[in-house]
């Protein structure tokens, strides 16, 4: 009882001096992060480390927004103890100064950007005539984004993204899943614009892509994350999905040797496939490959055929072994509790759906999914 | 003084501890009730399920023709809940059970013959087993500040005795411990041995804030010496406590060392699983403000570990959640959003503890 009541006046005397009303969070940032880690060691001694903290050598916990968000918006992400966001990035090519102006107005509300979706390359995907313009400008862009901080930048190379596959299916108290299921949509015919695609292109593509753009990223010190297909199907309107298979996935990193050049790792997609997802990020994680991740969960019907986004709660997916997993590899980058289930308080509230994915939801799904896998994070860094 | 207003009690819930069975399978929700404070008709009533939230703490819903412990007003409340698909566990703040009895008015009796109906009936007709009561005469829960700025603009409650110490006092005038002590024995001595022979278990509530006195008012479940006290007045499994984790934190305790002892004695009938962050450097804490669940001075997963080691298998439930963007600020700590962060957190800590304990 002595011993409790002391170290409750030291923690009081501390808190008194450091903060005001404002919370832990706040106050902890202000200390420079030599004198965090003293007084991290002095903390050990009498009491484990509560709260904690995410730093450089940990996950940090993120969610996507635009990089135009008003303040009101960023507030909303602090609010549910959110540091880091990500979000796609200005038309390419990105520099210093573009770039700059939008972390800097993120960090003002004490957001930090750690990564960034890069876009504007149809022809790199597709082998067309101006690929190598695109290609030059995304060089400048990694160049720009290694000179601004930008730790990940993340892409897609899809031929095409199946979305007529998704429907609404309602779960628990008419919560909204987002559901897919192949079979109605696999025929579907291409589109002119886009025409049909095949793999070894595709594969072609991409290897010519990277063989241009990991060298500057990683000069640049930046990390690429490939974005996995998803739906991971086989075809979307005729062409070929080259980021749908483990094996693709696998194949990916080798075509360049160098952790610049890693992927988006997503459990739930992971599951999707029918895959493990802990050996797949055990594969991925300890070869210094995830760059960024998706942290959510699904029910599998049919390996790549049919399956539903549910709750982090009730899927498949063992969500513990996940961040404890990843955690244990020692994972520094995001952690992106993506695709919130659509709610009734949103879909009663003007804008409050913000999802482009039937069943999907916003701000108060992300609440609910922010407050679980924060829950996660600090069972797993409480339990090591 | 807006701010010492009675918030209609403190609640409780369903038997507090049991006997893990089975270590090596994983059990959602590590076996526990989760519960949001609601009434039927309550908008969050949707939303909890769509949560998987499915215990209430509900009171009794009101018939200006009906006492609140008459067996129709009961039946009526639970066959709201049970239309609802969710089932109710906890009363907390009962009826009958106020100054009169608290401060030994005339028609305590009277107050305590009508409390122990509410308890049989509650049993026998609505099917729960657990009421969270308080000994706060008068002034119930209470704060200076319901404005007070949390994170990202979010907004909480605090509490700060230098704004009320020289509030006039009641109409009951100065109140002091002593009474306050006999009062609880005389209640405890007449209701313990009713519940007993029904298994309805009481929940003293902390009080909230557990300052020594408000307008002369004196407060005595404020210190863990007084709970100690308290559950020797008449030791029963079925005279227990609300595990109020703010205000215990407040008195100066560690937390998850404060569950697995009174667990051990079984004391443990309902918990508010909530954070805070004490400012006034003094016991017990004279100044506090509310947190979010993952900030403030009780180390959550601690917390959580220790309810899952006790085998506790009650109702759990947030409380005094933050108010947040978009959100009136009508009802302080008991909005939306802030509900389904504080949901999502308790969820993931208690799938957290029960599947580090099976070896992952």
């Amino acid at each position: 009882m002595k011993d409790n009541r002391r170290s409750f006046i030291k923690k009081s005397t501390a808190l008194a001096a450091g903060t005001s009303l404002i919370g832990l969070t706040a106050a902890c940032k202000e200390i420079s992060e030599k004198d965090e880690k003293v007084a991290q060691k002095e903390d050990e001694k009498i009491e484990r480390e509560w709260p904690i903290k995410e730093n450089n050598g940990r996950p940090k916990i993120c969610v996507g927004t635009s990089r135009n968000s008003d303040r009101d918006t960023m507030r909303k992400i602090k609010q549910i103890g959110v540091d880091y966001v990500l979000m796609g990035g200005p038309p390419i090519p990105w520099t210093v100064e573009s770039l700059r102006e939008i972390m800097d107005a993120f960090k003002e509300e004490g957001l930090t950007v750690i990564n960034m979706m890069i876009g504007g390359h149809p022809n790199t995907i597709y082998g067309r005539e101006g690929r190598d313009d695109e290609i030059e400008k995304i060089k400048q862009s990694l160049i720009a984004a290694g000179e601004a901080d930008l730790p990940v930048v993340e892409y897609n190379f899809y031929a095409h993204r199946l979305m007529e596959g998704y429907y609404e299916k309602l779960g628990r108290g008419g919560a909204g899943h987002t559901a897919f299921d192949y079979e109605p949509v696999k025929d579907l015919p291409a589109d002119a614009e886009r025409g049909e695609h095949r793999a070894e292109d595709l594969w072609k593509n991409l290897t010519y892509f990277l063989n241009e753009v990991i060298p500057v990223a990683e000069k640049a010190g930046v990390r690429m994350a490939l974005h996995p297909n998803d739906p991971p199907i086989p075809v979307s309107h005729g062409s070929d999905q080259i980021m749908a298979t483990l094996e693709d996935w696998k194949r990916l990193i080798e075509l360049v040797d160098s952790p610049s050049n890693g992927i988006t790792f997503d459990c739930g997609v992971t599951r999707e496939l029918g895959e493990d997802p802990l050996e797949v990020l055990q594969y991925f994680g300890s070869r210094d490959r995830i760059n960024h991740m998706h942290y959510r969960n699904v029910i599998s019907d049919k390996p790549y055929v049919k399956y539903s986004e549910v709750f982090l709660d009730e899927g498949q997916v063992n969500m513990y072994a996940v961040m404890r997993d990843i955690i244990g590899l020692g994972y520094t980058h995001g952690i992106y509790p993506e695709h919130p289930r659509a709610l009734d308080y949103d879909k009663e509230h003007p804008e409050g759906i913000r999802n482009q994915y039937p069943g999907g939801g916003g701000y108060t799904g992300m609440t609910y999914n922010i407050g679980f896998t924060r829950a996660m994070e600090l069972a797993v860094l409480s339990s090591k | 003084m807006a701010t010492a207003f009675s918030m209609g009690g403190v609640g409780i819930s369903m038997a507090g501890t049991s006997k893990k069975s089975n270590k090596s399978a994983y059990i959602r929700d590590a076996g526990m009730k989760f519960a949001l404070a609601m009434r039927p008709d309550s908008p969050r009533v949707p939303y909890a399920k769509q949560m998987d939230v499915m215990h209430a703490v509900s009171g009794i819903v009101r018939d200006k023709d009906l006492k609140p412990w008459e067996p129709k007003a009961i039946l009526a409340t639970k066959e709201a809940w049970d239309k609802l698909g969710i089932k109710w566990t906890v009363v907390e703040g009962p009826p009958s059970l106020g100054s009169e009895t608290k401060l030994a008015l005339k028609g305590r009796d009277e107050e305590i013959d009508n409390f122990i109906t509410f308890m049989k009936n509650l049993k026998q007709y609505g099917n729960v087993d657990t009421i969270c009561y308080n000994w706060m005469p008068v002034i119930s829960w209470a704060r200076t500040d319901k404005n007070t700025k949390a994170r990202g603009g979010a907004i909480v409650s605090s509490f700060d005795y230098e704004d009320i110490k020289d509030a006039e006092y009641t109409e009951y005038g100065e109140v002091t411990k002593d009474e306050l002590w006999k009062n609880l024995e005389y209640f405890l001595k007449a209701v313990v041995p009713e519940a007993e022979k029904i298994g309805m278990n009481l929940s003293l509530h902390p009080d909230d804030p557990q300052v020594h006195s408000i307008k002369g008012i004196s407060r005595i479940m404020n210190t863990v010496e007084n709970f100690d006290r308290m559950l020797e007045l008449y030791p029963s499994k079925y005279s227990g406590l609300t595990m109020c984790q703010g205000n215990f934190s407040l008195m100066g305790v560690n937390i998850p060392d404060l569950i697995r002892r009174w667990g051990k004695k079984g004391a443990i009938n309902f918990v508010h699983f909530r954070n805070i962050q004490e400012l006034s450097g003094q016991l017990p804490s004279t100044k506090f403000t509310e947190t979010f669940h993952d900030e403030g001075d009780i180390d959550m997963y601690e917390a959580m570990k220790a309810y899952y080691d006790i085998g506790f298998k009650g109702t759990i439930r947030p409380d005094h959640v933050a108010t947040l963007y978009g959100e009136t600020n009508e009802h302080q700590g008991y909005m939306t959003l802030g509900a389904l962060y504080a949901m999502g957190y308790i969820r993931g800590l208690a799938e957290s503890v029960s599947k580090n304990t099976m070896n992952g």
